[in-house]
């Protein structure tokens, strides 16, 4: 059987159990090994050590009624919590609690989509919803109205958006935190809140504005451990007339920085609406043993010596991709724009890849190679490894620094990772910049995690290294695995970690008996604070 | 690649080679709550990768037995979102596959939603074929689920071509 968690006795935490039983039905309780098992995360860089986080029990409510209920069982037994919604974003820890021998409460069954005004372009759903469910939803109801999902499309909208998770389609939609509108919270002490407009108990305007009055707190709920996030609201992209997926190439490495400068330009006049993505076919290219030196050279390859071998390639050095939406004329000018500011880049290339009319029959979504692009949610991310004979798909996790969108900061961040790995004899890992956001850019490695301790500490180092190496150059990252928060919470330490301590300050507030998500981006309540210096 | 067309049409002939032993479960621990594989009493549906040769004589043997299969090449999410989750949202089912190692993982991935557990899992090397007839058998002894499937980090030269597996979910 699981442990129970620190500090509670055995027959404590059965009579816990018992109460949660009576709360949510027996069918809904998880407490036997092969059941809690499944709330492991499959990517854990601590897989099999003592420290690999894992859960005691898992309980499945199935309304905000039921959620307090077990929120109050919670503060009077010092029970720990960890919420989760679909618990499928494996790169960043999966459905697995930050502090071992917490009960997993396990969102669900409440996956309602409790409203989608066309209309007003606006849902409200609860955390359960996956990308998937809204995604079926909007089309079986012929609802003119697009998601934006993560990649691959498994996870959900609350989750993803609360962690802060990026998409790919309009610029008012891919940042999901930002395209949020309106939240109801379970806090910690069983209180029911809504914010913005939905603090008004009339108001018709919940999902249309933020704000609402004084303070405006959403904020405080996301990458956090301060309440059971129950409803939430979204604004969706109408569907657009037509869409046209294309790919700029330049031929030399140096020409990324005139190639990131018109692409932000254009991104930030709107001229280009979607996730633009800035990638090397040279540098993700074969393992190819000129190009294995070049890439493992530390950062004291030449831009020449990269020229030189380009050249010889018949490739780009660089490609960027990106999608335009909106009726055929308007896209027709905004190509031309676009093709004008960047002509001036010797050897540019352009090339239209995939157009599209909308609305898509079911065979043309099935065949549809970027569905992320189109907001249709898809696993292809996992079938694309999974052609028979192509290499089988790994665990890893992300490390995500952002970087400011300059074509000098992308080639010296992947310098001074490369000497990370060559440093530590491995072949350096290059992906790319993906602009998600529009005055950043997100350079994604995946960084592979396995199943026995010895290769898992390599990886470990290796991540924390990046992560340190990459802060002390101004490329802190955006997010980051459960097991990793302690670290990535240094890395925001100005003032001698004055945001931490304003974060364990609302934590004793909000609360007060630390029941929730212990630990989560290294915020702990009062008690375990001491332990965890 | 194998087209819709072939698949349909099914019976693609293979030689037949050795099949990894399918993985033994546990033995229940202590305490274990668990009951016996209700694989038996569940409806049975059968997913296979048709990108790959060895589904066709699966599906055909699945068809023959009166199970419902259903179908995907390479991305199992639109069969996922629209066959598979619904039917799921309806009530517990046995789901059997034969894919690719991603593919199972994110079979196993999904399922956990609905207290998907695997039962039974074997690998198979390239130009196999596979029946489902073992596959039922080893999840029907079941005496507890498998752990979850570890096919991350796994050497090229390791992996396997394809895996047949046996899901039960119990929500």
């Amino acid at each position: 059987m699981p442990k129970p968690p620190p500090g509670i006795a055995e027959g404590d935490f059965q009579a816990a159990l018992r109460e949660l039983e009576a709360v949510v039905g027996r069918d809904w309780l998880f407490k036997s090994e092969e059941d809690v098992a499944l709330y492991k995360d499959g990517y854990s860089p601590l897989w099999g050590e003592p420290e690999e986080r894992v859960a005691s029990a898992a309980v499945a409510p199935n309304s905000v009624e039921q959620i307090q209920a077990i929120v109050k069982i919670a503060n009077q037994r010092g029970l720990p919590l960890y919420p989760i919604s679909t618990g499928r974003n494996l790169t960043y820890g999966g459905s697995a609690p930050t502090y071992s021998g917490s009960v997993v409460v396990d969102l669900k069954r409440m996956n309602r989509i409790l409203e989608v005004s066309e209309r007003d372009k606006t849902c409200l759903v609860e955390p359960g919803v996956s990308y998937f469910d809204m995604y079926r939803h909007l089309r079986t109801n012929k609802i003119k109205l697009w998601i934006d999902t993560a990649d691959p499309g498994w996870g959900g909208l609350m989750g993803n958006a609360l962690d802060r998770g990026g998409g790919y389609t309009g610029g008012d939609f891919r940042d999901h935190f930002d395209a949020h509108c309106g939240m109801e919270v379970v806090l910690p002490t069983g209180e029911l809140v809504r914010t913005g407009m939905g603090a008004n108990p009339h108001a018709k305007t919940w999902q249309l504005f933020k704000y609402g009055m004084g303070p405006w707190v959403d904020g405080i709920f996301s990458q956090s451990n301060f309440g059971i996030v129950t409803k939430m609201g979204f604004w969706l992209m109408e569907e657009p007339e037509a869409a046209l997926e294309v790919t700029v190439s330049v031929p030399k490495r140096r020409d990324v920085v005139p190639l990131v400068d018109a692409l932000h330009s254009l991104i930030c006049a709107h001229t280009i609406p979607s996730q633009t993505t800035v990638a090397s076919p040279i540098m993700n290219g074969s393992a190819d043993p000129d190009l294995v030196k070049l890439r493992s050279s530390g950062g004291t390859a030449s831009d020449a010596d990269w020229d030189r071998y380009t050249a010889a390639q018949n490739r780009p050095f660089w490609s960027a991709t990106f999608v335009y939406y909106g009726p055929p004329k308007v896209i027709a000018a905004q190509w031309e724009h676009t093709k004008d500011k960047l002509a001036g880049i010797p050897g540019v290339q352009f090339r239209e890849t995939a157009s599209y009319t909308f609305p898509l029959s079911d065979e043309q979504v099935e065949a549809v190679p970027d569905k992320a692009r189109l907001g249709i949610p898809s696993l292809n991310l996992f079938g694309s490894r999974n052609a028979p004979g192509a290499s089988p798909s790994e665990g890893h996790i992300d490390f995500s620094p952002m970087i400011a969108p300059r074509g000098e900061e992308l080639i010296a961040l992947s310098d001074v990772t490369g000497k990370v790995y060559t440093d530590m004899g491995l072949t350096p890992s290059f992906v790319g910049g993906l602009m998600f956001h529009p005055r950043t850019m997100i350079c994604f490695h995946a960084v592979p995690t396995f199943r026995n301790a010895q290769d898992n500490q390599r990886t470990r180092r290796l991540f924390e290294t990046l992560v340190r190496t990459c802060s002390d150059h101004g490329w802190p990252i955006y997010r980051i695995h459960a097991a990793f928060q302690p670290l990535g919470m240094q890395m925001f330490g100005f003032n001698d970690g004055a945001l931490h301590r304003l974060h364990e300050t609302l934590k004793d507030a909000i609360d007060p008996n630390g029941i929730l998500s212990l630990g989560r981006y290294d915020i702990w309540p009062k008690r375990l604070r001491a332990s965890r210096a | 690649m194998a087209s819709r067309r072939d698949f349909v049409a099914g019976g693609i002939a293979l030689a037949a080679s050795a099949v990894m032993p399918f993985e033994a479960a546990p033995a229940l621990s202590a305490g274990s709550s668990r009951s016996l594989a209700k694989v038996h009493d569940l409806e049975l549906v059968v997913v296979v990768d048709r990108a790959l040769a060895a589904a066709a004589p699966f599906a055909s043997e699945a068809a023959a037995r009166g199970h419902h299969v259903l179908s995907f090449e390479d991305d199992a999410g639109a069969l996922w979102m629209n066959e598979l989750e619904p039917r799921l949202r309806a009530g517990p089912l046995a789901i059997a596959g034969l894919t690719g190692a991603a593919a199972a993982f994110c079979f196993e991935t999904l399922t956990r939603s609905y207290r998907g557990h695997a039962l039974a899992r074997a690998e198979h090397a390239s130009l196999t074929v596979a029946s489902l007839a073992p596959l039922l058998a080893a999840a029907t002894q079941a005496e507890a689920a498998l752990p979850p499937f570890a096919h991350v980090a796994r050497a090229p030269h390791t992996a396997p071509a394809f895996l047949t597996w046996l899901i039960e979910t119990r929500n």
